[in-house]
């Protein structure tokens, strides 16, 4: 359409001078034509440049069209090409001024040659010719062949980590030695029966014996008021209820419910 | 730049409606600066001055009402997408 403008435009130019003088308004319709066509060209070439630039965005935007511009792209590629220019330069420019390997190697060879006549406890060495050093003998030779592996032995403390107190001591239902399961799923419920596992003796109440010795006796003891026998202890759900009520009075008392 | 594509996108639109509008004022112009009489022949300058604002305004409303609907399908696109929770690369 824009581009239809910028004809129309150009056409509305050209008419008057097409025509020539024609009826007695011709000076007035010729200015009309020339400003009309002047203002339709300057509309109709900032159309078509809004449209052009639009376009060109949608399409970058789009991926159709590449991410920089030619000028950006020429800019660019000229400062790779004197980059390149500049890394070709630079070993001619460095060639005079670089020091001679074999003058560097004589002179380091002079300055080799004292050091090494003289033997580390300072006497001088048998010979004054300089000794080549060479430093692979230090590398050992490669090993073609492989080497035989007997595998790793066993370590028998490894398997003190495995003898453990007995099931029954940590508490485990350890069923009887004639236990046969009915329906064949283990039952959890047995009663724990002991494998012969003692505890140490530490543990144990030592046994009074005529040998052990006693606590003297203290003052005779008067029977004072007889002592009321405790309750019995609560059983079943009592015994529960007794603890849920214990769980709720801490956690009252905290005043936190992370109390549970 | 993702800004300025809708305020070109918006001058482009107004330059279209402007286009139109130069074309409405060729059509109007012989009757409106008199050289052109109302049950006069037609001039040939009148003739040709109605003739491109006819075209002009033609052109002119087509093209906008074209960029207009492209603009509506291309912001229902992105609705679409936004509803879907896509990525939207819009212009704007």
């Amino acid at each position: 359409v824009a581009a239809l403008g910028l004809c129309a435009a150009s056409w509305l130019l050209l008419t008057p001078l097409a025509f020539g003088d024609q009826g007695t308004h011709h000076h007035e319709v010729a200015l009309t034509d020339r400003a009309t066509a002047g203002g339709l060209a300057v509309v109709s070439l900032f159309t078509l440049i809004c449209w052009v630039l639009t376009w060109r965005r949608k399409l970058r935007g789009d991926g159709a069209l590449p991410g920089t511009s030619r000028r950006q792209a020429r800019r660019e590629a000229r400062e790779l090409r004197q980059r390149a220019r500049g890394a070709e330069t630079e070993p001619a420019n460095t060639g005079p001024n670089s020091p001679d390997p074999a003058q560097v190697l004589s002179e380091l060879r002079a300055l080799l040659i004292p050091l090494l006549t003289e033997a580390p406890d300072g006497r001088p060495a048998a010979s004054a010719a300089p000794a080549e050093v060479h430093h692979h003998g230090a590398v050992p030779p490669p090993r073609n062949e492989q080497e035989p592996f007997d595998g790793f032995p066993p370590r028998a403390a490894d398997l003190d980590d495995f003898q453990h107190a007995p099931d029954a001591a940590r508490g485990y239902p350890v069923a009887p030695d004639n236990y046969q399961p009915v329906s064949g799923e283990p039952d959890y419920y047995q009663p724990v029966v002991s494998d012969g596992y003692q505890p140490s003796p530490a543990a144990q109440p030592a046994p009074v014996t005529a040998d052990t010795p006693v606590a003297p006796a203290g003052p005779p003891v008067r029977p004072g008021p007889p002592v009321p026998s405790e309750p019995p202890a609560p059983s079943g759900i009592a015994a529960i209820e007794s603890m849920l009520a214990g769980a709720e009075l801490l956690t009252v008392g905290c005043g936190e419910e992370e109390a549970w | 730049v993702v800004k300025h594509g809708g305020v070109l996108n918006r001058f482009a639109l107004a330059g279209l409606v402007a286009i139109a509008a130069i074309g409405a004022w060729l059509i109007a112009a012989p009757f409106v600066l008199h050289y052109q009489r109302s049950g006069a022949p037609w001039t040939g300058a009148a003739r040709m001055d109605v003739v491109v604002g006819v075209v002009l305004v033609l052109a002119g409303l087509a093209g906008f009402f074209a960029a207009l609907a492209g603009r509506v399908r291309e912001l229902y696109a992105e609705a679409e997408l936004r509803t879907r929770g896509e990525p939207v690369a819009s212009v704007e």
